[in-house]
This record gives C-alpha cells, sequence and structure tokens, in this order.
C-alpha cells in the first residue's frame, strides 16, 4: 500500500488519526442522530444527508477507546467506504496534510487487537504520532464486532 | 465493445417491446382475421426483428423470422387467410423468438439450436395450405371467426408509448401446444392501451413497400418516450423530496422578515417546489395496462390448454400505480389468473349442463379506492370447491373430521393459503404443485396489500386485492417510546386502546410468561416496546394508564404498549442499509419534516422476534372462548316497547329503517292502516295485536307512531311499536318457551332482564291468514261482498 498522500487529520480525545481525504466526501457540524435500538454496539444509529439515510460510527468505540472527555463528539466526517457512505463521529477535524512514505512506519505488534485492524500504520509528524485509518476496513469490522457482540 | 454493448442491449429492449405488442396483435387478429393494417403492422413487426437480427449476424432468429414472415407475407397479400392453426403457429414462432432473444441477453451470443422444425411448419404452411385454399375455397372461408367491430378499431390505432420498464422479465412459461391438438376455441379481448411499437416501427430502417401502401398512420405524430435509467429518476426523487424540506424551513424566514422582494422569491420557490414534487410523483406510476396487456396471450394459452373457453374482458386498465408495485403484483395476477381458468371456469360441456354459456368470463377490473388501488379477478365458474377443500386439509391432517364440520366456507377458505396446499391431485404444469396461494397471499403482503376472496359456492369467484397506491409512501401512525418517535405502517393497525389498569380489574395478566390484557372479554398478547427494543426494563404500574397499539400480522393479533400515541402522517419509507440488515425490528426510515430521523417498526418481525408467534402457535390463547364463539354467536337485536311488554327485541336485520309518523298521516285502506311512504304506500301492522302478553292499543293515544320499517318482497311493512330503545346484543341461542306463545320466538335473559324475540315470520302468516279470509268473499260472491266489507271499515 502506498503510504503517501493527502490526509485528513481528526481527534478523539488525545488521539490523531490520520484518514484518506480523496474519500471523504464532506463535514458536517451538529448531524442530528437517531438511535436504532439493537443495532451494534458502534453504530450510534443514523442521520438525514440530505434525504440519504447514512449510519454515523460511533469512532470511539469503533477504536476500543474509551471517551475520557464526557462530551459529545462535534462533528461528523462523511466518507465513503467500500462504495457506501457513512459518518465518522469525532472530536474535532485538523487540517489536511500531505505525507510522504519517509514517516511511515507499521504498527507496532503490541497495538490492541481491535484497532490493529484498521490502524495501518503511524506518521511520524515532527509534533505528534498520527494514526493512519484504512477507511475501507470501517464497515466491514461493524459487522465483525456484531457478532462478538452476540457471543458475549 | 461498450458500444457494440449498448446497441445490444437497445435491440433486446426494442425485441421484447415488438414481441409484446404481436402477442396482443395476433389474439386480436384472429378475431378479426380481415383487418389488413393489423396483419401490416404485425409483417412489419417482424420484419424490423429480422432486420435487426441480420444486423448483428444472428442466423438462428433470423431465419425464424423469416420463415414467419413468408407466412405473414401470403397472409397479408391475401392468398391465405388466417385461421387457428396459423395463429398457435405463429404464436408458437414468438415464443421461439423470445427464448432467443433471451439467451442472447443472458450471453450476448446466439443460442445453438436450429428451429428446423418450426422453420419447415412455418413454410409448408405457407405453401401446403395455399394450395389447398386454392382447391376448396369454402371450406376455409368458413374457418375464421366473425369480426367484433369495436375491437379492431381501437386495437389498430396507433396508441401513444408509455416508456416501459427496463427490466422486462424473462419469457412466458406458459406455451402453445402443437398446433394439431388444437380444440377450437372462441378467444376475445378488450384494447387497452399498451406500449405500442410505435417507437420501433418509426425507427425501423427498411420502410418497405407495404409500409408506404399502409403507411397513412405514420401521419399522425407521436412523442417518443424517452428511456431514463431507473436509478437516476430515483436520485431526482430523493433531491425533490430534500427540495421541499428545505422549502420548509425557508417559509418560516419569509414570515419573519417581511421583505417584499425576499418573501416573493420564497413564494415562487414554494411554487415550483410543490409542482417538481407533484410531476416527480407521477413519473413513478404507471398504467396498470402495463402488465395486463401479457394477460389476452398468457389466457388464451392456458385456455387452450385447459380445453376451455374463456373470454377476458378488462374494465380500469388505466388505473395507475408506483412502478414498482406493479414488478410486485404481476405473478401474483398471473397465478389467480391461472386459477381462475384451470380451477375455476368449467369445461364447455360441463358448462352447458349447468346452463351457462359455453364461453367462461373472467373479469378484471381496476380501480382507486380510498387511497389504494383494488384490484377484482372474477370469473363465473364452478367457485371454490369447499368439499375437496375440507377433505384435503383433513387428508394432510391440518383439521380434524370433527372440527372440519364445525368450520365456515370462510374459514375454510384459509386453508387455500397454506403453503403446500393444492386441490389438485395431479401436478400438471399449470398448477397442483400447492405453492400457489401462500406466494401470492405473502407476495401481496410484502407491498403492504391485502387479499380477500368471495366465492359463493357455484357461482364463481371474486378475488380481491388492495394494493397501496405507492410503496414509497405510507400512512403510518407515530408513537413515543422512551425519547423517540417511531413509525407503525397503519395497515397493521387493528385499533388502538386506551387502558386504564387502576380501573380495570383484571389489568395486565400473565399468561405462560406472556404478558396479556383483557380486550372485549377476549386475551390478547402483550408486547412492550421498550422491552422489544431493549430501551428500558420499566414496566406500567398498577394504577397506570397505558396505550396500547393493536397490530395484526400473520394471523395474529397483539397488543403493543407504548409510552404515547402521537400522530398520523405520510412518510416517505427508506431502506436502512445494509449496515442495519439484521435488524429485523424495523422496516425502514423516514425523514421528519424537521429534517430527523424517525425508525418505521416492522410489525412481522416484531412478532417473530419476541418468540410471540412461536408461543401461540403453541399454545392458542382463546380456545376456550373461540370454540364458545363458534356455537354462540351473538346476533344483533333492536330493543323496542309495546304496551304490556317492556322488552321486546326483533333480530336487526329484520329492520330495514325506522320511522316516526304522526296519528294524522295514517289513512285507510280497506281494513287497513297505511301511511304514504316514498313514492307508495306502507301497509302498518300492530305488533301488540299479535302477540300473546301485549295489551291493546289506546284507541284515544294521539302519540306520534313508532315504527320499524321491514321489506317483504320488496314492499315495505311498517310494524307498529310502543318505544324504541337500543340496539343490543344477545346469544342466538333463545330460551325456547315452554308453550310456545303466539308471535314470540323466545326470549333471552340479558342483565337479568327477561327479553321477548318476536316472531316476525310468524306474524307476517298470521298476517296473511287474515287478508286470505278476506280475499275468500270476492272469489265467491263477488262486489257484494267486498260493498259490505268496505262499509264495516268505514
Amino acid at each position: 500500500m502506498n503510504n503517501a498522500g493527502d490526509y485528513l487529520t481528526f481527534s478523539l480525545g488525545k488521539f490523531s488519526f490520520g484518514i484518506i481525504a480523496t474519500e471523504v466526501l464532506e463535514l458536517n457540524k451538529n448531524l442530528s442522530v437517531t438511535h436504532v435500538p439493537k443495532s451494534p454496539e458502534t453504530v450510534r444509529g443514523i442521520a438525514n444527508l440530505r434525504g440519504q439515510l447514512v449510519p454515523a460510527i460511533d469512532m470511539y468505540k469503533r477504536l476500543g477507546l474509551d471517551n475520557t472527555t464526557g462530551q459529545q463528539e462535534t462533528i461528523a466526517i462523511i466518507l465513503k467506504s467500500k462504495g457506501m457512505v457513512v459518518a465518522l463521529l469525532v472530536d474535532s477535524v485538523g487540517e489536511i496534510i500531505s505525507l510522504e512514505d519517509d514517516t511511515f512506519e507499521p504498527p507496532p505488534p503490541n497495538f490492541p487487537e481491535m484497532s490493529r485492524e484498521l490502524v495501518f500504520g503511524v506518521h511520524k509528524l515532527t509534533s505528534r504520532l498520527l494514526l493512519m485509518l484504512d477507511h475501507t476496513k470501517i464497515i466491514q469490522v461493524t459487522n465483525g464486532s456484531k457478532k462478538q457482540a452476540l457471543l458475549n | 465493445m461498450d458500444n457494440t454493448d449498448d446497441i445490444l442491449v437497445e435491440f433486446i429492449i426494442e425485441a421484447r417491446e415488438i414481441l409484446d405488442q404481436l402477442d396482443l396483435d395476433f389474439v386480436l387478429l384472429e378475431k378479426t382475421p380481415d383487418d389488413k393494417k393489423l396483419v401490416g403492422n404485425i409483417f412489419r413487426a417482424i420484419h424490423t426483428l429480422k432486420g435487426s437480427s441480420g444486423f448483428f449476424a444472428f442466423k438462428r432468429l433470423e431465419k425464424v423470422t423469416h420463415a414467419g414472415e413468408t407466412l405473414l407475407g401470403k397472409i397479408r397479400d391475401g392468398s391465405l387467410a388466417l385461421d387457428k392453426q396459423k395463429t398457435s403457429l405463429l404464436l408458437v414462432t414468438l415464443d421461439a423468438v423470445r427464448e432467443i432473444v433471451a439467451a442472447i441477453e443472458a450471453t450476448h451470443a446466439e443460442p445453438e439450436g436450429d428451429n428446423a422444425q418450426l422453420i419447415e411448419d412455418l413454410l409448408n404452411l405457407a405453401n401446403g395450405v395455399a394450395l389447398a385454399e386454392r382447391e376448396l375455397p369454402v371450406t376455409s372461408a368458413a374457418t375464421p371467426q366473425p369480426p367484433t367491430a369495436p375491437v379492431q378499431e381501437a386495437a389498430t390505432q396507433v396508441l401513444e408509448a408509455t416508456s416501459p420498464a427496463l427490466a422486462t422479465p424473462v419469457a412466458e412459461a406458459a406455451s402453445s401446444q402443437p398446433p394439431a391438438a388444437l380444440p377450437p376455441i372462441q378467444t376475445s379481448i378488450q384494447p387497452s392501451t399498451q406500449p405500442s411499437t410505435a417507437a420501433a416501427k418509426s425507427a425501423s430502417p427498411l420502410p418497405t413497400a407495404a409500409a408506404q401502401e399502409l403507411g397513412v398512420e405514420s401521419a399522425q405524430e407521436v412523442a417518443q418516450p424517452v428511456k431514463v435509467n431507473l436509478d437516476l429518476l430515483d436520485k431526482l426523487m430523493n433531491l425533490v423530496s430534500e427540495m421541499v424540506l428545505a422549502r420548509n424551513r425557508l417559509l418560516p424566514f419569509a414570515a419573519d422578515f417581511g421583505d417584499h422582494h425576499f418573501s416573493g422569491a420564497v413564494r415562487t420557490i414554494d411554487l415550483l417546489t410543490q409542482e417538481l414534487q407533484e410531476r416527480m410523483m407521477m413519473t413513478r406510476m404507471q398504467p396498470i395496462s402495463q402488465i395486463w396487456s401479457k394477460f389476452p396471450r398468457l389466457i388464451r394459452d392456458v385456455s387452450n390448454e385447459c380445453g376451455k373457453q374463456v373470454n377476458l374482458i378488462q374494465d380500469g386498465e388505466d388505473t395507475e400505480l408506483d412502478r414498482t408495485l406493479l414488478d410486485a403484483i404481476r405473478d401474483p395476477l398471473v397465478h389467480i389468473i391461472r386459477n381462475c381458468i384451470d380451477h375455476g371456469i368449467e369445461a364447455p360441456e360441463q358448462r352447458a349442463h349447468l346452463g351457462k354459456p359455453a364461453t367462461g368470463q373472467v373479469l378484471l377490473k381496476a380501480s382507486h379506492e380510498n387511497g389504494m388501488v383494488v384490484i377484482q379477478i372474477a370469473d363465473d365458474g364452478g367457485g371454490i370447491d369447499f368439499d375437496l377443500v375440507c377433505q384435503k386439509a383433513i387428508e394432510k391432517k391440518l383439521l380434524t373430521a370433527e372440527h372440519a364440520l364445525t368450520l365456515t366456507d370462510m374459514q375454510l377458505l384459509e386453508y387455500i393459503f397454506l403453503p403446500g396446499f393444492s386441490t389438485k391431485s395431479v401436478v400438471t404444469n399449470l398448477s397442483g404443485r400447492g405453492v400457489g396461494m401462500d406466494v401470492v397471499k405473502t407476495n401481496i403482503a410484502k407491498i403492504g396489500g391485502s387479499i380477500e376472496i368471495d366465492s359463493p359456492r357455484g357461482q364463481g369467484t371474486n378475488i380481491c386485492l388492495k394494493i397501496p397506491l405507492t410503496l414509497a409512501v405510507m400512512p403510518a401512525l407515530f408513537v413515543r417510546c422512551e425519547n423517540e418517535r417511531y413509525a407503525i405502517p397503519q395497515n397493521s393497525i387493528v385499533e388502538m386502546v386506551r387502558l386504564d389498569l387502576a380501573n380495570d380489574s383484571s389489568g395486565l395478566e400473565d399468561f405462560y410468561g406472556l404478558p396479556v390484557f383483557r380486550l372485549r372479554n377476549k386475551l390478547a398478547p402483550l408486547l412492550l416496546l421498550n422491552h422489544q427494543l431493549n430501551l428500558s426494563q420499566k414496566f406500567p404500574g398498577k394504577d397506570s394508564v397505558v396505550n396500547i397499539a393493536l397490530l395484526q400480522s400473520g394471523g395474529i393479533q397483539f397488543g403493543l404498549l407504548v409510552d404515547e400515541v402521537l400522530n398520523m402522517q405520510e412518510v416517505v419509507v427508506k431502506p436502512l442499509g445494509p449496515l442495519f440488515s439484521g435488524s429485523t425490528d424495523f422496516a425502514g426510515a423516514t425523514i421528519l419534516g424537521n429534517g430527523s430521523v424517525a425508525l418505521i417498526l416492522d410489525v412481522a418481525g416484531m412478532a417473530n422476534n419476541s418468540g410471540l408467534v412461536a408461543k401461540i402457535q403453541a399454545r392458542p390463547l382463546n380456545p376456550v372462548q373461540v370454540a364458545a364463539e363458534v356455537t354462540v354467536e351473538q346476533i344483533p337485536m333492536l330493543l323496542f316497547e309495546l304496551p304490556g311488554l317492556e322488552f321486546t327485541a326483533i333480530p336487526l336485520e329484520c329492520v330495514d329503517r325506522l320511522e316516526s309518523f304522526t296519528v294524522e298521516k295514517i289513512q285507510k285502506n280497506g281494513k287497513r292502516e297505511v301511511v304514504q311512504y316514498g313514492d307508495g304506500l306502507m301497509h302498518l301492522l300492530r305488533l301488540n295485536e299479535y302477540i300473546d302478553g301485549a295489551s291493546p292499543t289506546s284507541v284515544k293515544s294521539q302519540e306520534p307512531l313508532s315504527v320499524i320499517a321491514h321489506y317483504v318482497n320488496g314492499l315495505p311493512m311498517g310494524l307498529v311499536v310502543g318505544k324504541v330503545h337500543d340496539i343490543i346484543q344477545v346469544p342466538q341461542i333463545m330460551q325456547e318457551t315452554n308453550s310456545q306463545q303466539r308471535g314470540l320466538k323466545g326470549c333471552v335473559i340479558l342483565n337479568g332482564r327477561v327479553i321477548n324475540v318476536i316472531d316476525v315470520q310468524e306474524i307476517l302468516r298470521m298476517r296473511r291468514i287474515q287478508d286470505n279470509e278476506i280475499m275468500v268473499y270476492p272469489d265467491n260472491e263477488q262486489s257484494e261482498v267486498a260493498v259490505i266489507d268496505w262499509k264495516m271499515v268505514q
């Protein structure tokens, strides 16, 4: 996989993430999400994006992180993942940055399993580490975690 | 490569259209063999097909169409007359062409094979019969069926083409039999607005001499329909509904700002949006004739195969409904029509024996009713054989013999819808596999429709399908549970119940771990929406007031306890998407006026999820009540008063109207009291004079008379009573009075009161005996007695 390109950065709590910018359709503030009972835990609900129903993914849950800020996410990243439009609920969105291959490193082996499926590597920036998300995996594993929920 | 594929797709669509039109034209032509214009149309259509197949180098298709064209050419120039045999063979040719086209669509290449036999038959008929005709002109002239003029006219018009659905189903399963085995049959159809081949014809690259000869009609310009991708239409539809929502948000601003220019602009946008929405909705609507147009051919084939004579009557073919629904009802309709012919209509000899015309009628009628499309399929055949249904149900151990005796015809009907149920013992390619009505019912239920069957024994079957106008919009009831709003599709709601648990002695009860509540002395299972959706574990307190929606799904009624009942609204149903495909509690979601999303409950899914269906099937909730209801049926009666008898009742079915007359209105007709009633007279009958225990009328009474109008043989009879009270429900089984009381059928006990039920038949009989006694005199002694009688009355 080519790890260079334009990436949109966003943050969840103290973590910074990057996701490929070309697949991002738009950013949406204060997207109103309707909870769907009995849906997988990682799916917060569905939202109305100009007449299209899009599932809203709780990125804290999706990445297995604890939401320590206790605040509601403020912004949704609308992106295409495997031809499906989804909304990722995140705390805040940063700039779009161009990244080169030389700062990239694959994830360390002791990375939590839940995140390892989704995080394909790290870019070492001067001020922070940017965790790189594979946008194609976002939906796929949502289904997996549902199966997990059933087993528990 | 892509380019060729596109042209090929065009060719297939065109070929399908031509074939569909040809199906109709042939059946019409059989009725009106002299219609040269129609023959010309058919010839040109086949010729277009041949031309196109030559272009793509589809040799097999070209050969078949060429042979067909040869035969048609002879028919067109009058050297051959069209008869049953030729029509059948030409229809077989169409089927063969259809198969080839289907194969081309699947593989993009022509299938193997050469249809040699068919081609040979076609050519033989083209040559052989032509010779025979020259020798025996008389016999062949007698063969054609008499023409029916109106059909001919309508069919030959070039009708405006409606844009055809892109996905046309693959070739029909029913195929004609070899021509030799065909019994003589008379088929006729009614014209309908079908997608015509006008486009195909005018686009035909080879205007033949024949086309020019008959080309008068091409002067009539028809706007050509444009083929639009369905996805594009759906996207447009989505955008328009969003536009409506955006407009809704804009409207309040116009009022707030009070700026003339601004509000003017907003008003324009408002109007444009509204019109845009209306027009957009129209693109989804298609006339039902789109699927009906296939039925004349279907009926011809099926009736030929069964050796029956069937006439199809179509009514309301321009009734429009959503195109997605059209696809959904196509198969159920085909199945029902096949059933009508195969099971319903009797063989011609049997019909003659029963005194019915030899040709059976199948009526297909569509209309709009209360925002639903009602499709009626009726036949004048033998109706459903209930005895056979009963027998099969017992054979399949669905029913015990004793239980079967208690079932009414209506109850037996339910068995027809069970999977695997068929009254046919032999499986034919038409019916007998027992998958039919079950599939029909599930398909119709899937699109929110319902099916009703009415089949009086021996008088044919009347099947009524009620289909929502569109799948996209449906009425729904909004309820609140915890903090969210949910929509319940209206077609599954039976009624709303508000239960005050404090005043209701029984309240919510437990039936083998299933919460139940009592509704009019019947137990109804209860689901709690908050439990069902894992929202909370709250249970209503002992003295709370609860809202229950009584829902119906798959024959099971259950109550759904919700926190609050909100409003009724038309909702646009949107699928939840693959991420929620595991959820069986929701049928979809809808976007509300304020832009937020509300979920639509899937009633059937919820009933299944909760295990309710399984529980109820294992342990019927109201076994005793159900049995009791069958035996002790309640019948409604009108409670009234007679002088001397305070509580008297008459079965409500004997009451046609309630009237009140002032004493002055009462006049005399002979000995009888009459009043003017409508255009005629109504004889009055003072009930108290015919019933034991009632006191005679007080002569002086000037109070208005209460009269129950009861029609006997179409003539009104006024039963004069004291005072009308109320309608009551009483058990049908009455306490027989020990010694029969005059004019009384018996009595019932209701709330500790004895209520006398009058015997209308007996009272009328007594009255008739009196009349006859008078009538006896004039016969014997002529006018004299009549005068005396008259004086007596005076």
